[in-house]
């Protein structure tokens, strides 16, 4: 094979505190898409933002074409042929697509040196060449805030593509396409690896490395577990290396006799008062039953549950609970119905990022089961408030010094399980989780899932949308499939597969 | 919809307030009367308020209307009132002016559409500028008599009370309230003040000058510190008003002073209201009036004897003239004059 | 716990509005001995007390991630409002002549209620019609400034400054209940109340739930804008309560009072560790933030620096404080 592209050699990084990385080797060789796995704060992104130039490693060098080379920022990183997609959005929103791609290198004409002018003409050009060879439909005039999300990412892959780089690093680039979208991502890196260029990809998604990825390095609390071929490994393996454990599933047992009881919650006709959203959807859940919704990006489903839970205005139609009709105008109606909602967006409407794991917790439940926490007429009980929230915290085993730190220093994993915690202490007969583990890693997921189970067997009812489809067919007992606003469909868990989920997905 | 409700319901409710605030700002039925457009340089000021509402009272049976605009003590704003009372083409214009350097170009502007101009209470504009113009003319009064009063009242309580000075060391040892930095009033009672007790053959020491933005809270705050700090070396307090001297002699009686406690002599100017009652119960040992009352009567005569095209003298304006200037004399007022302060 | 060199950073960097209290406190004593007094002690605390009042109520505001620029104008108002009440029955220039004089209580009450009206409006405007924070209180601070200049222009008072208060009402700023000033009990019991009410009670809870997340706190089932216009009321009531008192103590009162005194609340509220973006603020904090300004003015007075060096010494304490608190920040994360 020669001289690898690129080389990592004994990499160590440390931060106050904690040792990120400890003594990191491997190379990617030329041409081939190389995964790096780990659980959530196991260096994957520290690791990535080291060879990018945004952090200095404290030991060990990079090699890139057989010469040492630390970059101090990531214009010399971009200058020696490596970029990035990161996992955030990078984009300026109030700029065309054009401009966004061309960022920090737009073409000038000269008029009078030194006054220049953009030329508009060759940016346009050059970008429909730069979509053509991608195979991309976006319109290079369009400004960047009237695109969706998933479209914004394909820009930065785009745009990666763009500074014509040797490799081209890839944080979770999936974590918001749709499955047709990832479809094109993957057409792409097949056409840059023959090309020549090289990918590091990170990712949470096992099939997506089985089916795309040539090697696969995974780490596990900043040290290295090792470099494989991935057809000498499958993904049991790779689970276990990444945990550190054995788990046999990624699932628990379904109960052997699923006792469903009565009707819990039952949604006729349900119209958004927002025209275009969704309309005459029916469906409703059991008592020990978990419902999972699926759907593409922009089905509405997180729109229908929001509606569900009195977030988001309705037009028409019923909502029953236990055979009665109820009226919900705000999240205080849903709560007081006993529903709980963990949503989508964790970091914008999930955590209270300021606050302690224990007023986070509290939040709900000190208002709606406000005479339990009451000492006397005016003040609450704060030794009561914090013994609920150590329960819970030890109950859900979440990771953290203290029930009294700031719910932001947690991962992603540990505040999933603070919002759980939040609606647990509620004692809730309908739980809607919306992408309950988007974002967290394996064994935390599976503890998410346990508890699931957990609260069915004691007769409550869960909603789960998931766009992962191993989850909907793993956990659900029906499977209810939206498509732009209509309801396309529902089907038994049991039996489901993809095919069926995705025809029905997309059959509007 | 409730939103637009409410949105309405405000909206409506701020129109009719302001239609009953903007119908204070003309004064006098304009119909068939020439008219008059003045800029004052900001309504909050005690003293501008009062003279203010004489003028407007004069012109309900007067010959000449009104038009007042709110300058709210910002150059930018003056400059934006004139021109829309240029604009408006008033017949004479009264600029109660914040920004001297300006004037030039004001009394050229009134040129070109040859309407008279008044320069009220404010800098007089250079003899120069004056000169440049038959119909401009400057009604004030002189800002360094009000300072003169003050070092007057306090040169002779020092003459008069052997044991003025406190601390024995021969000098007259001062704080001074200073209102507002670069304002002209402020600057001419700092300086001729103390200006006059020297002349009167006193020595001087300023202890502190301090910055209380004409206010009394602040002017309170900052003499407590200075009487916990040296308290036993003050022998007077000078303030550019009324308000500020009032300030002080909280922090004195706070600290024991006046009443039962040693006794240190303030002066102020203005004669407020509770300033007067102030030297009535021998708190504030002087302070003097600019009297609005006299002022806007004056402005209004002028406009008067302009309407009827008789000439400005002394006999028929009243007051004290040199060449364009018509001034205004300010009254000391002590415990022996305090009925003086009533107008 | 050892005490090594970098637990005493630790310690110093957790308490650093305390130490930098104290480090003030101990430069001023040794330039000025004389500075080490109960008088001067006392002197800080009543100058504390009315603007620590009006920093308690932009905390309030904080802490929502609102903004308040009518807080001086409405202390103004309240002030106006309450002199014009309180005036006893012999002063001759009364702002009402016919007007017997009232308890104290009622000019007090009636001004508080001004103020929350005020800052009710604010919160309405805000929450409801959801105008930006900085423009619904500017306006709100113009309008209630107009108002408080033609209540004041009325006749006969004629924008005289008011004054003649009754003992009654004076006492609340002057009189002193055993030995210690009466301004500064209230100031004490509104500080206590204030932070009972934040750390021991649900809406004091919720209130730092909407300014952390507006979004995440409706999810929660929290009725996000009536914690608004709460947040806006409280700091409403706290300026008439600062009003009443800013004209008690000097004794008058005119319509420009409380002006600027919403930035110097912020400030103090800056410096005391809320944030401009909402979620946190604490009362412990407020109170130190607003006795170092106070120390300032005060101490450079009294050792006889000019007043226009206090400007200077206030606008780099704001710098630093905000500085360093980024940086403990970023570190914590």
């Amino acid at each position: 094979m020669g001289t690898p592209l690129l080389k990592i050699n004994h990499i160590s990084k440390s931060f106050p505190g904690v040792k990120a990385l400890d003594d990191i080797s491997f190379s990617v060789e030329k041409g081939r898409v190389h995964a790096v796995m780990g659980e959530n704060g196991a260096g994957k992104s520290t690791l990535m933002k080291c060879i990018f130039g945004l952090y200095h490693p404290d030991e060990g060098d990079i090699i890139l074409y057989g010469n040492k080379c630390l970059f101090s920022n990531t214009r010399q990183a971009l200058d020696n042929g490596i970029s990035m997609i990161h996992q955030e959005l990078q984009n300026v929103p109030s700029q065309n697509v054009m401009e966004n791609i061309w960022i920090g290198r737009i073409p000038y004409k000269k008029v009078i040196s030194p006054l220049r002018i953009t030329d508009e003409d060759k940016m346009y050009k050059d970008t429909l060449a730069l979509f053509d060879k991608l195979n991309l439909d976006i319109d290079p005039k369009k400004a960047v805030k009237d695109l969706s999300v998933s479209t914004c990412q394909l820009l930065e892959i785009a745009r990666a593509v763009s500074y014509n780089a040797k490799l081209i690093i890839m944080d979770e680039p999936t974590s918001s396409l749709t499955d047709k979208e990832a479809a094109i991502l993957f057409s792409i890196i097949d056409m840059l690896i023959k090309s020549g260029v090289s990918i590091l990809y990170i990712s949470h998604k096992i099939e997506e490395v089985m089916q795309i990825s040539n090697e696969v390095t995974i780490l596990r609390d900043g040290t290295l577990v090792g470099t494989y071929k991935i057809k000498d490994i499958d993904s049991d393996f790779l689970i276990r290396s990444m945990v550190g454990r054995e788990l046999t599933n990624r699932f628990p047992q379904r109960p052997q006799n699923p006792h469903l009881g009565d009707v819990m919650l039952k949604v006729s006709h349900l119209e958004s008062a927002v025209p275009g959203s969704f309309s005459d959807i029916s469906f409703d859940v059991k008592r020990g039953e978990i419902l999972g919704i699926g759907g593409l990006v922009g089905a509405q489903r997180t729109e229908l549950m929001e509606s569900v839970f009195g977030l988001r205005p309705v037009k028409n139609g019923t909502i029953e609970i236990n055979g009665e009709p109820v009226t919900i105008k705000s999240s205080g109606d849903a709560i007081k119905k006993k529903m709980g909602l963990l949503t989508e967006e964790r970091a914008r409407t999930g955590i209270l990022g300021k606050l302690s794991i224990t007023d986070n917790m509290l939040v709900v439940n000190q208002r709606y089961n406000l005479p339990r926490y009451r000492k006397n007429l005016i003040f609450l009980n704060n030794t009561l408030r914090k013994s609920d929230s150590r329960e819970y915290t030890k109950d859900l085993s979440v990771k953290t010094p203290s029930i009294d730190t700031q719910i932001s220093s947690l991962s992603g994993g540990n505040q999933q399980k603070v919002l759980l915690g939040r609606w647990l202490m509620l004692n809730p007969d309908i739980l809607i989780l919306d992408e309950p583990t988007r974002g967290i890693d394996v064994g935390a997921k599976y503890e998410i899932y346990l508890i699931m189970r957990k609260l069915t067997s004691q007769g409550k009812s869960i909603i789960m949308i998931s766009s992962e489809m191993p989850e909907l067919m793993g956990m659900s007992d029906r499977i209810m499939v939206m498509c732009e606003g209509h309801l396309s469909g529902i089907i038994d868990g049991k039996t489901a597969t993809d095919e069926e989920i995705m025809k029905l997905a997309s059959s509007y | 919809m409730n939103k637009k409700l409410l949105s309405l319901v405000l909206i409506s409710g701020l129109i009719v307030s302001g239609v009953f605030a903007s119908g204070a700002q003309e004064s006098g039925d304009s119909a068939g009367k020439k008219v008059a457009g003045f800029v004052w340089y900001n309504y909050a000021d005690t003293f501008i308020t009062s003279a203010r509402t004489v003028v407007a009272n004069e012109a309900v049976n007067g010959p000449v209307a009104l038009l007042s605009t709110d300058s709210q003590n910002d150059i930018a704003m003056q400059a934006n009132n004139i021109n829309a009372l240029f604009a408006k083409k008033v017949d004479y214009i009264c600029i109660n002016n914040i920004s001297p350097n300006d004037s030039a170009s004001m009394i050229q502007k009134a040129k070109d559409q040859n309407i008279p101009i008044l320069f009220v209470n404010c800098t007089s504009p250079t003899e120069e500028e004056l000169a440049s113009y038959d119909k401009v003319y400057h009604i004030s009064s002189a800002a360094e008599q009000s300072g003169w009063i003050q070092g007057d009242a306090v040169s002779e309580y020092w003459k008069a009370h052997s044991d003025a000075d406190r601390n024995g060391n021969g000098k007259l040892d001062y704080i001074m309230l200073v209102g507002m930095q670069g304002n002209y009033d402020s600057q001419m009672r700092t300086d001729k003040s103390i200006e006059r007790v020297v002349d009167n053959g006193i020595e001087v020491n300023c202890l502190q000058e301090m910055l209380c933005d004409w206010q009394r809270g602040k002017a309170m705050n900052q003499v407590a510190s200075v009487l916990a700090a040296n308290g036993n070396d003050i022998d007077a307090i000078f303030a550019n008003n009324d308000d500020m001297a009032l300030g002080a002699i909280e922090a004195l009686k706070a600290s024991g002073y006046l009443g039962d406690g040693p006794y240190i002599p303030v002066v102020g100017v203005d004669a407020t209201k509770v300033g007067v009652q102030a030297i009535e119960e021998g708190t504030l040992l002087a302070t003097s009036l600019n009297n609005p009352v006299t002022l806007g009567k004056t402005i209004y005569k002028v406009l008067t004897l302009l309407d009827e095209g008789q000439p400005i003298t002394d006999e028929t304006v009243g007051a004290t003239m040199t060449g364009k200037h018509i001034w205004l004399d300010y009254v000391a007022i002590t415990k022996d004059n305090i009925e003086d302060a009533a107008y | 716990m050892e005490l090594t060199q970098s637990n005493i950073k630790k310690i110093l960097m957790d308490n650093l509005l305390y130490v930098v209290l104290l480090f003030m406190f101990v430069i001023l004593i040794i330039i000025s001995p004389a500075f080490l007094s109960w008088i001067v002690i006392r002197d800080i605390l009543m100058q504390s007390s009315t603007r620590l009042i009006i920093a308690l109520g932009c905390m309030f505001i904080l802490i929502v991630a609102g903004a308040d620029l009518s807080g001086g104008r409405v202390v103004g108002l309240a002030a106006v409002i309450a002199g014009s009440l309180a005036q006893s029955s012999t002063f001759y220039n009364k702002f009402f002549p016919m007007l017997p004089e009232l308890p104290v209580i009622v000019p007090v009450l009636i001004a508080i209620g001004i103020g929350l009206l005020a800052g009710f409006l604010n919160g309405i405007i805000v929450a409801k019609l959801e105008v930006n924070p900085f423009i619904a209180t500017l306006g709100i601070a113009l309008v209630v400034y107009g108002f408080n200049c033609l209540y004041f222009n009325l006749p006969p008072n004629n924008s005289q400054p008011l004054g003649g208060f009754t003992k009654g009402f004076s006492a609340l700023g002057g009189g002193a209940t055993l030995g210690i000033p009466n301004i500064i009990i209230i100031a004490a019991v509104c500080t206590i109340i204030v932070y009972l009410f934040q750390r021991k009670t649900c809406l004091g809870k919720e209130l730092f739930a909407v300014g952390g997340s507006k979004d995440a706190a409706r999810v929660s089932g929290i009725n996000v804008e009536k914690i608004l216009v709460l947040a806006y009321s409280l700091a409403g009531a706290l300026y008439g309560l600062g009003g009443v008192l800013e004209a008690a103590r000097t004794g008058s009162a005119t319509s420009t009072y409380g002006a600027g005194y919403e930035m110097d609340a912020i400030a103090s509220c800056v410096v005391g560790g809320c944030s401009l973006m909402g979620g946190v603020g604490s009362v412990p904090g407020v109170v130190v933030g607003v006795l170092i300004f106070n120390v300032i003015s005060y101490g450079l007075t009294f050792i006889g620096i000019s007043s226009y060096w206090q400007n200077v010494f206030k606008g780099v304490i704001i710098i630093c404080a905000v500085a360093l608190d980024v940086r403990k920040n970023r570190k914590k994360n």
